[in-house]
């Protein structure tokens, strides 16, 4: 386990027991895990570009006493980003239910960023103990989109209804409907190969997901 | 009895019994490199002969850790995915799940070296992650592995046996963390985004939310002289920490990357560089 107080020289802050607390504070995580953060903020720092810099992020846990990834120092709880052209995004304050499209559509960009670099990615729309956080873990690997796994499906569905206005019900079952939205958002961001069996064409598809959110465009 | 096999023995002998021994018989193995680096410890307990040891993962095996540095290589845990331990000073307990597709499992000993599987939840995905008093506390999982409802099992005469859990549903998201009987019931602690949550019950079936410890993760409780303590570390800086319910919280002295591992009567155990420590729990 290592301690760090900053991701690739980006602060990470607490805001659970103070907002807007800027004291540097001491988080632990494995260092295979602190790696895959270094890769997941260069990401962000890319595909965000339009936004300046990433100024902080405020996180509600790496390495966490309890059971499963947390407890092995391979998992990451993020409440908040924000950009030195001053723009946010804040799970914390479930940006995924935002009523501005804009918002969502930018939680969205994040939350994709979070699935490029970790198997497991739970935010708002997978259950309310997420409604408030973006959960990445290693639990897994390797990335891809696993029509099984009611995160990534809900995920999906998610991000058809607030990019293509697809009108699904977020459930998180794939059936024939998010099969369908799915393959129009794929071909619309010019995704090549099977995002259900390979990470480079997963990660290709959320890359182009992510720079649509961010630039609040509709695909 | 934990002491009789137990030897601490310099590399090159360890090396030579490992070969011509049973994997149960080669236990023997050098302190400073046996308890170098666990990869992961389900908890600390009492075993029947008095001794507080950890139960711990090293190099894919379950092994018992004395506060020396002694190891022994357990038997009866292969394939088992264990994540909280406890003894009464006559049998011993470990729950977690079958690896793989998890399966919710209970392990039973009476030496805290050799195991058996007990009760074992077929036909669904679960965990058990706490037991103490009696009680095994887990969750059916989401392919996630995330919580996605709580279930208990409760040791009677004829064996486990699960029971219904009821006022926990608004925690159906968290997995236990520690349980541990009381002298009128028991208490159970799961851990949320931001701290510990707290429930306690009367007969084991009906749960009544308690005060909840924020910024603490706690990992571990024990009834100790009609006060329940409890072990644990902080949320963000993982900060040693222990206290009484309904008490002041304090700064045991251990070192500050000390992980708790739960507590064995009036002991806790608390993992730092690899190796097991103890201090009286009150302190």
């Amino acid at each position: 386990m290592i301690t760090f107080q900053r991701i690739d020289g980006t602060p990470v802050y607490y805001w659970r027991s103070s907002r807007g607390d800027t004291t540097l504070r001491n988080w632990q995580a494995t260092q295979a895990f602190y790696d895959s953060l270094v890769l997941w903020i260069r990401d962000l720092r890319s595909l965000s570009s339009a936004y300046g810099s990433i100024t902080y992020l405020v996180s509600a846990g790496f390495y966490v006493n309890k059971p499963g990834e947390h407890g092995s120092g391979t998992a990451m709880d993020l409440d908040h980003v924000r950009w030195s052209g001053g723009q946010v995004s804040s799970p914390l304050d479930r940006d995924h239910a935002s009523g501005t499209l804009a918002t969502r559509r930018r939680y969205l960009a994040v939350d994709a960023v979070c699935r490029r670099r970790f198997r497991y990615a739970l935010d708002g729309w997978y259950n309310a103990d997420h409604a408030d956080h973006i959960h990445s873990d290693f639990g897994g690997l390797p990335v891809r989109c696993v029509t099984g796994s009611e995160s990534d499906t809900k995920f999906v569905q998610a991000l058809c209804n607030n990019f293509m206005s697809s009108g699904l019900v977020v459930d998180g079952i794939w059936g024939p409907k998010t099969d369908s939205a799915f393959a129009t958002a794929k071909s619309r961001l010019g995704t090549t190969g099977d995002p259900h069996t390979s990470s480079a064409a997963w990660q290709s598809f959320l890359s182009a997901a992510a720079r649509k959110g961010f630039a609040n465009q509709a695909f | 009895m934990l002491d009789r096999r137990t030897f601490v023995l310099g590399a090159a002998a360890t090396a030579a019994l490992a070969g011509a021994l049973p994997a149960h018989a080669a236990a023997p193995t050098p302190a400073s490199d046996a308890a170098a680096n666990p990869r992961k410890a389900a908890g600390v307990f009492r075993t029947p002969d008095g001794a507080t040891v950890m139960l711990a993962d090293q190099d894919g095996r379950w092994v018992v850790i004395d506060e020396g540095g002694s190891v022994r290589i357990t038997d009866g845990l292969t394939g088992a995915d264990l994540v909280d331990v406890t003894g009464d000073g006559v049998t011993c307990h470990a729950v977690g799940a079958l690896s793989g597709d998890p399966v919710a499992t209970v392990w039973e000993s009476t030496d805290g070296v050799s195991w058996r599987e007990v009760r074992r939840l077929h036909g669904v995905r679960s965990q058990f992650t706490a037991v103490g008093g009696g009680l095994a506390f887990g969750s059916v999982l989401k392919h996630e592995r995330a919580s996605l409802v709580r279930i208990a099992a409760r040791r009677t005469p004829s064996g486990w046996a699960t029971v219904p859990v009821r006022g926990l549903e608004w925690t159906d998201g968290l997995s236990a963390t520690a349980v541990t009987a009381t002298a009128d019931g028991w208490v159970v602690a799961a851990v949320d985004i931001s701290g510990t949550v707290l429930h306690t019950s009367r007969d084991g079936v009906t749960w009544t939310a308690r005060p909840r410890l924020d910024g603490v993760a706690v990992r571990g409780l024990a009834a100790v002289d009609g006060h329940v303590h409890w072990v644990g570390n902080e949320m963000v800086d993982a900060t040693p920490l222990t206290g009484v319910l309904d008490a002041d919280r304090t700064r045991p002295a251990v070192p500050a990357d000390a992980k708790a591992l739960g507590l064995a009567g009036a002991r806790s155990g608390w993992l730092t560089g690899g190796r097991l420590i103890t201090a009286e729990a009150t302190r």
